[in-house]
């Protein structure tokens, strides 16, 4: 990873919405599965795998395109 | 592969490389991903990504020693393992069914039985034991996941921390207790850019539904409220306000800083007198 990635991975991730933002928050810095965070914000567990995916894949998107 | 059961998982590798699937469902993506190889692409890609966003939040290096007890606690959990089965007994007899040794063949039966159960007792043991080790091992994962979880926070305050008084705004307090709290030192730091850090130590004991708060003073204005903290058992408590507050850092002027004891949800403004203070001029 370049500095720069990093840079843009972190633009990223503030510009999520926050429902996607708080979701990886809870996975990465919780440490919940996301079955537990579906029981925790009471999102149906469908929501939260799609979200996480989503966010994954607009951050992924981003660090590629300063590859 | 493209097929029903990979779309299955095709959420699973962004949750996989975040850690958020449960045990079962890794194991289930693990066997997965093992015949896909664009799952393990996508895997590559969002371990990338999720490294990235541990350095974004967090641009600071692990303390050391950190990854050498992650992988103690992985080791650990590694050696458990399921007990080695306890040879079958073997039963032999010999049918001799002459009509004089009719109860030589009931008392091998008896044996048998007797034999049978204590198979079946041994068989019953030991899957008590393969699963009293599964719950060790889930359990184990558990606490270390909930590790991880901890050292990530740890690693971001720290990160913070070095963020905010490494800023080049930033202002520098030093703070001593009042006669109502003698033993009380503070410490604060405020950047327009980074944010208020704030801790404390001596700080009295809170009553139920109070609680200390931050507030800093610039001249001939109100006093702008930094934040709210309780405190430990040690009256030490600290505080960490992302940035920005609504007034600029002033170049000059001197900056005040100073903690009161405030209802629970703190206050439009102080309340009661001051128990910390101290300013930039002291520096």
């Amino acid at each position: 990873l370049t500095a720069e990635q990093v840079r843009q991975i972190k633009g990223a991730f503030q510009a999520l919405p926050d429902t996607q933002r708080s979701l990886i928050e809870l996975a990465y810095y919780g440490g919940l599965s996301h079955s537990e965070i579906a029981a925790r914000t009471g999102t149906p567990l469908g929501t939260v795998k799609t979200r996480i995916r989503t966010a994954m894949d607009m951050l992924r998107e981003r660090m590629d395109a300063t590859k | 592969m493209s097929d029903a059961r990979h779309d299955d998982f095709a959420a699973a590798a962004a949750a996989y490389a975040l850690d958020a699937l449960t045990p079962d469902e890794r194991r289930a993506f693990e066997a997965h991903l093992a015949t896909c190889a664009e799952c393990q692409a996508d895997v590559a890609s969002f371990r990338g990504v999720s490294v990235g966003i541990g350095l974004a939040t967090d641009p600071v290096d692990p303390p050391s020693g950190l990854k050498a007890r992650v992988i103690a606690r992985a080791t650990g959990q590694a050696a458990v393992a399921a007990p080695a089965p306890t040879p079958a007994r073997v039963v032999e007899f010999h049918d001799r069914r002459s009509p004089s040794s009719g109860w030589l063949a009931a008392a091998a039966g008896l044996l048998l039985a007797a034999a049978s159960g204590m198979y079946a007792w041994s068989l019953h043991t030991q899957l008590e034991s393969v699963r009293s080790n599964q719950t060790e091992a889930a359990r184990r994962e558990s606490a270390t996941r909930a590790e991880i979880a901890s050292l990530r926070q740890q690693s971001q305050q720290l990160a913070r921390t070095v963020e905010v008084v490494t800023a080049p705004d930033v202002v520098r307090v030093t703070m001593a207790g009042t006669p109502a709290a003698a033993h009380a030192t503070g410490r604060g730091y405020w950047s327009q850019t980074r944010g208020v850090l704030f801790n404390a130590d001596g700080l009295p004991a809170l009553q139920t539904g109070r609680i200390y708060q931050l507030w800093i003073v610039l001249p001939n204005q109100a006093p702008i409220s930094a934040g709210l903290l309780g405190v430990n058992a040690n009256g030490s408590g600290s505080l960490s306000t992302a940035p920005p507050l609504g007034v600029a850092v002033p170049r000059a002027a001197t900056v005040t800083m100073a903690i009161t004891n405030e209802p629970g949800t703190g206050s439009p403004g102080p309340t009661t007198p001051i128990l910390l203070a101290g300013n930039t001029r002291t520096e």
